[in-house]
């Protein structure tokens, strides 16, 4: 499967650096320790009750690590295009690449399959983290509640970053405005704060990005909810799947077919 | 059947994204080229810098979409049946970084099996073999980034080999290679020609390396072919006529303007003013061509008749040499 | 003769680093975003947490019940901070990756001057990156500064810069010499982020790293500097003491390991890449 050689190679690559998958790890907590840190010396303590009326979930570290667990996860798949080909660019590999029977999309989904389970794996050591120095109660029905969602998520997530592939082909460099894009996910699709405190306009906005469903749902889960009681976001999840696979591949066919034309290469 | 048919092929690149609704200017890199290859053939593709060679392997291995003409390899066209070609061909591209680094050889090969489609089966005997093949199996576990350049062009030529591709394409193999290393490589790709009986395109700029090393060689010049022939014939070119190298002092290109001769140079010892101009002069022309040369100031130093060689063809042809 | 030379040096150093800064101009946008997300974050934590403007929780804590002028005065030490930790290594480390670095050691030039000329630029450019913050800041958030009260926080906050350039220092002369420089900058990074106090006091972490951070030149300073802007010098004299303290330790291991860059540079030659 040639699926699985483009992720076991990836994983090879990165796991084979034990100081690069620390510094991974200890950027992913140091981040989060910032916000939620700041959000405690505000209130003098953990609970916000405001918090508790607008969103359901009253203590802020469970609302603040669910939020940034999905957001790291939510925009792995578009670092994998934006610095993953960049890479393979750089290191004159993404011809070479291109050149094998394999198709381009199965080459590009491979590579985000495994930036989104490295990705995973730090979270899981950034959320089993959290959970132990925020002392979070968890259970594990909790955690099995959330498998199916978090899988729903994964599709939507890969689905949006699909967006970026075509335009990393085609554009080559997007590192900076890409890094812009993933801070401001973070304003809008209220990871850190309630998105209440947000213009109208932006919350409009926010419902088109499968974030802002994915991590209302899971926090929905984290109090008790049923699948019932969160099926709003559920249905919106499915359907930005449905959009974002559709236009993100219709976008990449079109810049493929640019690229074509200008060579892959050209660093 | 050919391997390779290649009729009227151009490509232009567009000097920028060629978005909707945006004028672009379009360079023009490769300007109508046809040749055919022959199953079992060893074709080069001989020209300076520039003149389109990567260009037209590009297209060649379906990496870039031509702007007009058309391709076939091994029967298939290279717009439409791109899967179906690339199953049965492989390349060298050009440069050093064409393999993981963080790699090691053993895992490199592993993975382009894998993407090229390799049986299961098969994968692990095959990649030994080519390891071996090359020589570089005592270190297949080192990481690439450890190899020397010779050893990182070996292990492209491994890759290369890995679907056992019935045509082989190769952009300037031994570019930058240390002069041991180029024998190596240049001995291997005759063999795979004369032993396993492959189809190889190469190209190269440098004139020895294809001389000796291809059946036929087209000479390209700005994204035109200017001559398609055996290395013998090519050289029939310049038969006849006589090669001669002229050393001068006080040279000067200016006061040439009108010089009715395709005289290239070919030496510049910069130090100690002497330039070595080289050309195809006749008997009758030799005593004309000094005297102009002495009324514009010019000192003759020697004059010495050589052996024509595929740089006397280009010489001729294009009154410049490969290197300028 | 020779101190107009060195000086000549510096110059062509500085106005080197300065271009190729200034051919990064995107990064120069998604920097100066940074600012706006670290403090336009707070705000809206602040808002989505309390609904209002003061908290009387830091007030207790710290003397500042708005949290926003906490934040900001905050980000623009880690703004410090960042510029010579992450800013000037890698600086540094890409210019040992593209090779030109041995070309600049290997000129007659003093080796000070070259990391001299690199750290005069980054100390004007994090000060037309405050100018550009805080009206800005002053604008868009309702930031409340008091000018004579923020003029008194700008030789306290020099006064650190010189412990961070010290650090800064060290850590480029070390990190020349490691196989992978990567990671350890980055985790570097990330001290001087979770270290530094700039979005909470350092009060609310666990003791031993209370006490690395109180070791590192980034939560002094942060301290002093708002102590300074909130009630002035007289009343900030522990602070400011412990500071005079730190940046004189850090200056000197800067000067340490650069000696000792120096030396090593000769027995074991820069890497090649």
């Amino acid at each position: 499967m040639p699926l699985i050689a483009i992720i076991e190679k990836e994983l090879r690559m990165f796991f084979r650096y034990p100081l690069r998958v620390f510094s991974a790890v200890l950027v992913g907590i140091v981040f989060l320790l910032q916000f939620v840190f700041f959000g405690q010396a505000v209130l003098g303590g953990r609970y916000s009750p405001l918090l508790a009326s607008s969103t359901g979930i009253g203590d802020y570290p469970t609302y603040a690590l669910v939020g940034y667990v999905l957001w790291w996860l939510s925009v792995s798949p578009m670092e994998a295009y934006v610095w993953g080909i960049r890479r393979e660019l750089q290191r004159g590999t993404f011809e070479t690449n291109i050149a094998a029977p394999i198709r381009i999309t199965e080459l590009l989904l491979g590579l985000a399959l495994s930036w989104l389970i490295m990705d995973s794996v730090l979270m899981m050591i950034v959320f089993a983290f959290g959970i132990l120095i925020f002392g979070i109660s968890l259970t594990f029905s909790i955690l099995l509640k959330s498998l199916p969602i978090l899988l729903l998520s994964f599709l939507a997530f890969l689905g949006f970053g699909f967006i970026f592939a075509g335009l990393v082909m085609m554009l080559k460099h997007i590192g900076p405005f890409a890094q812009i894009f993933e801070f401001a996910m973070l304003f809008f699709s209220g990871v850190f704060f309630p998105l209440n405190v947000m213009p109208k306009a932006i919350i409009e906005f926010s419902k088109i990005l499968p974030l802002t469903h994915s991590v209302t749902a899971i926090r929905g889960i984290f109090v008790g909810k049923t699948y019932a009681e969160i099926a709003p976001s559920i249905t919106w999840l499915l359907l930005l799947v449905l959009v974002y696979w559709l236009v993100g591949y219709i976008l990449f066919r079109w810049a493929e077919r640019i690229t074509r034309v200008m060579g892959y290469g050209g660093y | 059947m050919y391997a390779i048919e290649v009729s009227e092929l151009r490509k232009s690149y567009p000097k920028k994204i060629p978005l909707p609704f945006r004028k672009v200017e379009w360079i023009e890199a490769v300007k109508g080229i046809s040749f055919k290859v022959k199953k079992g053939e060893l074709f080069g593709l001989l020209g300076p810098n520039g003149a389109g060679k990567t260009t037209t392997i590009k297209i060649l291995t379906t990496l870039l979409e031509p702007s007009g003409g058309t391709a076939k390899i091994l029967g298939f066209d290279i717009r439409k049946d791109a899967r179906e070609i690339r199953k049965r061909i492989n390349l060298v591209a050009e440069g050093e970084r064409t393999l993981y680094w963080r790699l090691s050889a053993y895992e490199n090969l592993k993975y382009f099996a894998r993407i090229y489609y390799i049986p299961k089966s098969e994968e692990n005997e095959r990649i030994e073999g080519l390891l071996k093949l090359v020589g570089l199996w005592e270190r297949k576990d080192d990481l690439v980034m450890n190899y020397s350049r010779g050893m990182k062009q070996r292990l492209a030529i491994a890759k290369a080999l890995i679907n056992d591709p019935e045509v082989l394409f190769l952009d300037e193999p031994t570019l930058g290679l240390d002069v041991q290393s180029a024998i190596f490589v240049r001995e291997f790709i005759r063999k795979l020609v004369d032993e396993q009986k492959k189809t190889v395109l190469l190209t190269t700029h440098y004139m020895a390396e294809a001389e000796e090393l291809c059946d036929r060689i087209a000479i390209i010049d700005h994204g035109k072919i200017i001559a398609l022939d055996t290395p013998e014939g090519l050289k029939k070119l310049v038969k006849g006529e006589d090669v001669v190298e002229i050393r001068v002092r006080d040279f000067s290109v200016q006061k040439l303007k009108n010089f009715p001769w395709k005289l290239a140079i070919v030496r510049e010892d910069v130090e100690r003013g002497i330039t070595t101009l080289r050309g195809q002069i006749t008997e009758e022309d030799l005593p004309k061509v000094v005297e102009l040369l002495v009324k514009s100031g010019a000192r003759i130093l020697s004059v010495e008749q050589k052996e024509p060689t595929l740089e006397d063809v280009f010489i001729k042809l294009t009154g410049r040499t490969l290197r300028d | 003769m020779a101190a107009t030379e060195e000086l000549r040096a510096l110059y062509g150093v500085a106005t080197k680093s300065w271009r190729i800064f200034l051919s990064y101009k995107l990064w120069m946008v998604s920097d100066i975003m940074l600012g706006f997300f670290f403090v336009g974050q707070a705000l809206l934590i602040g808002i989505g947490l309390t609904g209002q403007r003061n908290s009387p929780a830091l007030q207790q804590m710290t003397g500042y019940s708005d949290y926003l002028t906490f934040a900001v005065l905050g980000f623009m030490v880690l703004g410090f901070g960042l510029t010579f930790m992450s800013g000037f290594v890698w600086s540094v480390v890409d210019e040992l990756y593209a090779g030109t670095l041995e070309y600049s050691f290997a000129a007659p030039m003093r080796r000070i001057t070259f990391f001299l000329g690199n750290v005069l630029v980054r100390i004007f450019l994090s000060f037309v990156y405050m100018a550009v913050y805080i009206p800005l800041f002053v604008l868009m958030f309702g930031v409340h500064i008091d000018p004579v009260g923020f003029f008194k926080g700008i030789p306290v906050l020099l006064l650190g810069t010189v412990g961070m350039i010290g650090l800064g220092m060290t850590a480029a002369g070390v990190v020349l010499y490691l196989k992978d420089p990567g990671p350890f900058i980055n985790i570097l990074e990330m001290l001087v982020f979770a270290l530094s106090g700039a979005m909470y006091p350092i009060k609310i972490l666990p003791k031993p790293l209370q006490l690395l951070a109180k070791a590192m030149p980034y939560a002094p300073t942060s301290e002093a500097v708002r102590k300074v802007v909130a009630f002035g010098y007289l009343n900030s004299i522990n602070e400011i003491t412990y500071l005079v303290f730190i940046s004189t330790l850090y200056a000197l291991l800067g000067y340490l390991a650069y000696k000792w860059s120096e030396k090593q540079a000769r027995i074991v030659g820069l890497k090649s890449y």
